[in-house]
């Protein structure tokens, strides 16, 4: 049995670690009271902890035990200012680690935040860095990229957040990105739920997949693999059949923009990949499997994978793969240095219209006669 | 000595009736005394008149008057006497013991009485003049006629009794005190004219109005009123007696009224499960031609149904619901309802107890009614959860440690879950 830790980083971390904890109460459509009558269902021992400088986020998450969940005092949250969330970890490191310390001895971990908000960004490369250096199992960091319109503090913190990210020491970035699942659809409310399911379906099902029984095996060891390829970044891509579907078509869903978690051309960007399947035998025709699977390799070089016999269950396929370049997230620095000049020349704006200062300066030591 | 032996019981004898017949014939001197030539001497209606007096004969005449008939006369010698019969078999011995001359020659009588207890005699004088100046007492004699204007009626109905008196005799009525007995079967409805008092005097001949009222029936049947009597005297205050006719009349039944208050007690569900709710419904109704009044039925419920509420004119007497009404007119009706709550399971039926009175319009006093009514049975069946109560104990402690264990187990939960 594999020991998995996951931490959530800030809002975005928090609700997406509260989501995982929920579908392993049994499926995302539990309500509130399974908590209440059912046990979570991890297949390996599985330790979350959340990190927040805003306490009201904490109290939102619903299905992650309190002694889980971890306040980092300062005030109320860091304000998407990472240099402050920077100093506020360095204050409050000993305390962050002895945390995670006192989960116990991991094989694996994953730091699920927001590349683009305050603390998730800022914590999360040097916690990375601090694990990276104390302990010898491998991290990779979930990463969710902000939506392009949020705001030019979002993409500076996002661009800074992943260069220092991939200076930590991860052993691999998973990248999601709001912005290309924004086409869910429904309220923001229902589209930020929407996206946090879908990360926390599919990194629950490598969870599993990491730690099952399979007719075809791909293990911890296959997944270390798959993401020391390519350039440390790489996107998961998932598609579950709600009724009886060819196996080819499941495979080529979870390849697809629709199944992917962010914006890739995968027989072009990607390095490695991993395809684990799960599903009733019948469904499962290994000639589909190998001819499906055969195309992705002639593209993308070597693919691993797994397949998971699951009785009665229509197919699931969960493909991870690592990517060689990234032509969205080259769009997005272009788009975040473009933020960072426009936030550099409204606060040279600012500073020249300190220039005020001097009118007032002329009434300096006189008071009022009356 | 022999012979005076013999002679005492003879003598003894003799006395006997000696004293018996004095007694018999005893005398009592009413007067001794002189009587001028043209007086008398009255003895109630009776007039002894010495007409003449001849002294040098040693005789007088007299004349015997009852009122203003003459019944003797005759001439008597000194010692003699004559005897004429009296009132109540009364006799009256005149003897004249002596006559006198002088302006007015008189004679000295004895006039002695017997048979008559002088203590009577209401006249009892000497009379100047004689029978010419004499004055007789008469009989007067009161005549009441009692009235009736009608002879047949109906309980509630009235009758207008008049009375009247006249005096039918042969002397004036003094002081005439009138006594109406106070009849049965009727009540004094209003009194038109009365005489109040004694009539200080009725004349000979004279007509006087005494009553005229009114009656009211008050009971059927064929009554005899009672008679009006009179007591009253004579010029010479001797007492007399009348009374009245005594008038029949009769009294038909059938204009009482009465008050029928019919009542229905219902419910809206015969069979009910427990816990249920059963709505009772009531309607009074007087089906009668008079107001009931204080009309109140209790209601008595039985002790697996309890009264939950009803119309706000129902009370409440230690559990059990009352209805008061304080007058219920003919020909109307009042409806009331209220919920029950079956609390046991069982056949119960709702009992209640109506009284009123009223009435009827003749009566003074009011009747009573009284009369009893009960729904038809209902039954409480056995709840839907009423099996839960059932279970043996051990069933409920399991119960309870399983519902001990989830509570336990919730709250532990929202503990570690709740931050």
């Amino acid at each position: 049995m594999l020991n998995i830790l996951v931490i959530g980083n800030g809002q975005c971390g928090n609700r997406i670690l509260d989501s995982v904890n929920k579908h392993a109460f049994g499926g995302g459509k539990s309500g509130k009271l399974v908590k209440f009558y059912s046990k979570q269902k991890f297949k390996s021992n599985v330790q979350t902890i959340a990190f927040n400088t805003a306490v009201n986020d904490l109290k939102e998450m619903k299905f992650t035990k309190a002694k889980d969940r971890v306040h980092i005092p300062h005030l109320h949250g860091v304000g998407a200012n990472r240099n402050i969330g920077k100093r506020v970890f360095e204050e409050k490191k000993e305390m962050i680690m002895r945390q995670i310390e006192e989960k116990g001895n991991f094989d694996i971990a994953f730091v699920v935040t927001s590349a683009s908000g305050g603390t998730g960004s800022s914590f999360t490369p040097l916690l990375v860095k601090e694990m990276k250096e104390r302990y010898d199992y491998p991290v990779y960091c979930v990463v969710v990229l902000p939506f392009r319109e949020e705001g030019t503090l979002y993409l500076q913190n996002a661009a800074f957040s992943l260069r220092e990210l991939r200076q930590s020491g991860a052993d691999g970035v998973i990248l999601a990105d709001n912005q290309y699942l924004k086409n869910i659809g429904g309220s923001i409310q229902e589209a930020y739920n929407g996206i946090n399911d879908m990360i926390a379906e599919r990194i629950l099902f490598l969870l599993d997949a990491l730690d099952s029984e399979m007719m075809m095996v791909t293990d911890l060891g296959d997944f270390k693999t798959v993401m020391s390829g390519g350039a440390g970044l790489a996107t998961i891509g998932f598609f579950r059949a709600e009724k009886e579907t060819p196996i080819k078509t499941a495979i080529q869903n979870a390849l697809s923009p629709t199944g992917l978690l962010f914006s890739t051309d995968v027989y072009d960007e990607a390095s490695r990949a991993m395809v684990i399947i799960k599903g009733d035998r019948k469904y499962l025709s290994i000639d589909d499997i190998s001819s499906e699977i055969e195309k992705l390799s002639g593209a993308v070089g070597h693919v691993f994978k797994g397949i998971v016999v699951r009785n009665g269950e229509y197919p699931q396929v969960l493909s991870v793969l690592t990517l060689e370049s990234a032509h969205e997230l080259e769009e997005l620095y272009s788009v975040a240095v473009q933020a960072i000049h426009h936030e550099k020349a409204k606060k040279q704006r600012v500073e020249e219209a300190a220039e005020l200062d001097k009118t007032f300066s002329q009434i300096e030591g006189l008071e009022p006669e009356y | 000595m022999k012979l005076k032996r013999i002679h005492i019981p003879f003598l003894c004898a003799f006395f006997i009736l000696l004293m018996l017949g004095g007694a018999a014939s005893a005398r009592a001197v009413v007067y001794e005394g002189d009587i001028e030539e043209g007086d008398g001497y009255q003895l109630n209606n009776y007039l002894i008149e010495i007409t003449d007096v001849f002294v040098e004969a040693n005789t007088a005449s007299y004349y015997v008057y009852e009122r203003e008939k003459k019944i003797d006369d005759g001439l008597l010698d000194i010692n003699e006497s004559f005897e004429f019969d009296f009132d109540d078999k009364g006799e009256v011995q005149v003897r004249l013991k002596s006559v006198h001359s002088g302006v007015v020659p008189r004679a000295t009588v004895e006039i002695t009485m017997s048979n008559y207890n002088i203590g009577d005699l209401y006249i009892n004088d000497l009379v100047d003049g004689g029978y010419s100046s004499a004055s007789f007492a008469g009989d007067p004699e009161i005549e009441i006629t009692k009235k009736i204007d009608k002879s047949e009626i109906g309980i509630g109905e009235t009758i207008t009794v008049t009375v009247n008196a006249k005096n039918i005799g042969d002397d004036a009525a003094n002081n005439v005190l009138f006594t109406d007995p106070k009849q049965e079967h009727f009540v004094l409805e209003k009194t038109t004219y009365e005489v109040t008092g004694a009539v200080s005097e009725i004349d000979v001949g004279e007509s006087i109005p005494i009553y005229i009222y009114e009656l009211k029936a008050t009971e059927a049947g064929t009554f005899d009123l009672k008679p009006v009597t009179a007591s009253y005297t004579n010029s010479a205050s001797q007492a007399y007696h009348s009374s009245s006719n005594a008038p029949k009349i009769t009294i038909n039944e059938g204009n009482k009224k009465s008050a029928q208050v019919e009542i229905s007690m219902d419910v809206d569900l015969k069979s009910v499960e427990r816990n249920g709710k059963i709505i009772s419904t009531i309607i009074l109704r007087n089906t009668g031609d008079a107001a009931a009044e204080a009309v109140r039925l209790d209601i008595t419920l039985p002790q697996g149904l309890e009264y939950e509420g009803g119309d706000k004119d129902i009370e409440t007497i230690g559990g059990s619901p009352r209805i008061f009404i304080d007058t219920l007119q003919a020909n109307n009706d009042k409806e009331y309802s209220y919920v029950l709550k079956a609390n046991e399971v069982g056949t119960y039926t709702i009992a209640g107890e109506l009284s009123y009175e009223y009435n009827n319009g003749v009566d003074t006093e009011n009747i009573k009614e009284s009369a009893e009514v009960k729904t038809s049975s209902i039954y409480v069946t056995k709840g839907k959860f009423d099996y839960l109560f059932e279970q043996p104990v051990y069933v409920y402690v399991i119960l309870l440690l399983v519902l001990g264990a989830v509570g336990v187990h919730i709250y532990r939960r929202h503990k570690e879950y709740k931050y």
